[in-house]
């Protein structure tokens, strides 16, 4: 199994479930069309949409698989900004399919891609498991939607040559939001275990923090025989 | 309109510079078509609650936590950067068309070039979306290189009419010139708390630095400052705030609307 493909099981479990409930809207990659591409601040007076800002719940979830079918696609779970909300929770999902050989390298990049979508009228912070849009009254006016900026992420992910496909999700309702908090939780402590292992060279179990998620996940073993047989650590 | 101008505003402690930055970002901002970052580089914090704002968090405040954060692990530079570029925006209290990013004063000892360079770079790249910025500096000029940024268009020395106003002033240029502590295009003096034009010439005859501009004493300024009151409240018709526009319109050539 690869390195997240519990999670992303996991999390099609999750839109499984919210699908019965009726609250997922999927589409397709040309359903959104192309939104004019410039660096934007949007300050308050100006804000139209604003989703996932520090005070309310946010989440940002970022996997990838080699082996689980993946297509390319925007799945909406909850309003989207033409349903005249201002202010929302907000969560980000991508889901990668594609070629990972540095997994280390690989989650780095594909951060750094989604901090450099710029489309006019809509601004992004981001930190690890937190995201913040806001979204410009004007941008909205003439029709920016979620769509439009699954679209526009799926496009600058798709210049990469091993990615094959690109699944976003979009979650804006603070139940569904705080719902995906142990996926995120997990999520991170992979990564945790991954950058640990890359940064510090340090391969002692008996001291890690992590050694009950490398216990559990496969690949991350893999990751750290890897180093281990590059002559890296003891 | 896009004129990405930079004004720092610098001088001794007293002589009005806040009210300077303060009137400046409020003309700016009312002309509704701009896009104003006003930065207060001076530890006092008073540029904010001059603009009627609050400041919750300062960028030393982010770069202490942050400092913290990395000693727990986090290596990754653009990661980090991230980390920076989130908490920045969070600090930056907004008005009608203006923001405000208080730097506050370094509480932690110790050399961190790595997060103050990144902060800087931050502030450049936050700024870059502005069509202003005006900083609201202290006496000690270095520190709007160090924790703001290294050149700006206009650097605006302001001195009320006291010897030692003009003796700092006169400093700051050599400080500014000898050391090249900020770059710059245009330096000039504001003398505030002017009561005549015969203060003004005299002045003049013992310093060489262009004048920008002179604003008068006004009661109302005094009045604002006594009972707590933000400055960008004070009206437009005020003998004070004419003369910063007369100021502004000197430094931006006319083009401010």
């Amino acid at each position: 199994m690869g390195l997240f493909d519990e999670e992303i099981e996991r999390l099609s479990a999750y839109l499984k479930k919210k699908e019965e409930n009726g609250t997922v809207r999927k589409t397709k990659y040309n359903d959104h069309k192309d939104w004019p591409v410039k660096s934007s601040i949007v300050l308050k007076e100006d804000v139209g949409a604003e989703l996932g800002n520090p005070e309310t719940a946010s989440e940002s979830i970022l996997v990838w698989t080699e082996d689980l079918e993946i297509e390319d696609g925007v799945i909406i779970v909850g309003p989207d900004l033409s349903e005249g909300k201002r202010h929302l929770p907000f969560a980000q999902i991508l889901i990668f399919k594609g070629r990972f050989e540095d997994e280390y390298e690989c989650y780095r990049k594909l951060r750094r891609m989604q901090r450099d979508v710029n489309l006019d009228g809509y601004m992004l912070r981001a930190v690890p498991q937190r995201i913040w849009i806001r979204v410009s009254k004007e941008a909205l006016k003439k029709g920016f939607s979620l769509g439009i900026l699954g679209r526009a992420l799926i496009d600058r992910f798709k210049k990469e040559n091993y990615i094959d496909a690109v699944e976003v999700i979009f979650v804006t309702s603070s139940e569904e939001v705080r719902e995906l908090r142990d996926i995120s939780n997990r999520v991170q402590r992979i990564v945790g275990a991954m950058n640990k292992m890359v940064e510090e060279l340090s391969f002692d179990c008996d001291d890690c923090t992590y050694s009950d998620v490398c216990n559990e996940v496969l690949k991350l073993r893999k990751i750290r025989r890897k180093l281990k047989g590059l002559g890296h650590g003891s | 309109m896009d004129l990405r101008h930079r004004i720092a505003v610098c001088g001794k402690g007293g002589v009005g510079k806040t009210f300077v930055t303060a009137s400046m970002t409020k003309l700016l901002a009312d002309g509704d078509n701009l896009k104003i970052l006003a930065v207060d580089a001076d530890p006092a914090v008073g540029l904010a609650p001059a603009l009627g704002v609050s400041v919750k968090k300062t960028v030393d405040d982010i770069r202490n936590d942050l400092i913290n954060k990395i000693k727990k692990g986090e290596k990754d530079k653009s990661e980090i950067a991230a980390m920076l570029d989130y908490d920045v925006f969070d600090a930056l209290e907004e008005g009608h068309n203006f923001g405000v990013l208080a730097v506050g004063r370094p509480e932690e000892e110790g050399c961190y070039c790595q997060v103050n360079d990144l902060l800087k770079e931050i502030i450049e790249s936050l700024s870059k979306n502005f069509d202003i910025v005006l900083i609201d500096g202290e006496a000690g000029i270095e520190q709007i290189n160090r924790r703001v940024m290294k050149s700006v268009d206009d650097l605006v020395i302001v001195s009320d009419t006291s010897a030692k106003g003009i003796n700092v002033a006169s400093t700051i240029r050599h400080v500014v010139e000898d050391r090249k502590a900020v770059n710059y295009k245009r330096i000039g003096l504001v003398i505030n708390k002017v009561r005549n034009k015969e203060e003004v010439d005299q002045i003049l005859g013992a310093t060489s630095l262009e004048l920008l501009g002179w604003i008068p004493e006004d009661d109302m300024v005094r009045e604002y400052d006594f009972n707590g009151k933000p400055i960008k409240d004070i009206p437009a018709t005020s003998p004070s705030i004419v003369a910063v526009q007369g100021v502004l319109e000197t430094l931006l050539d006319g083009t401010i609307p």
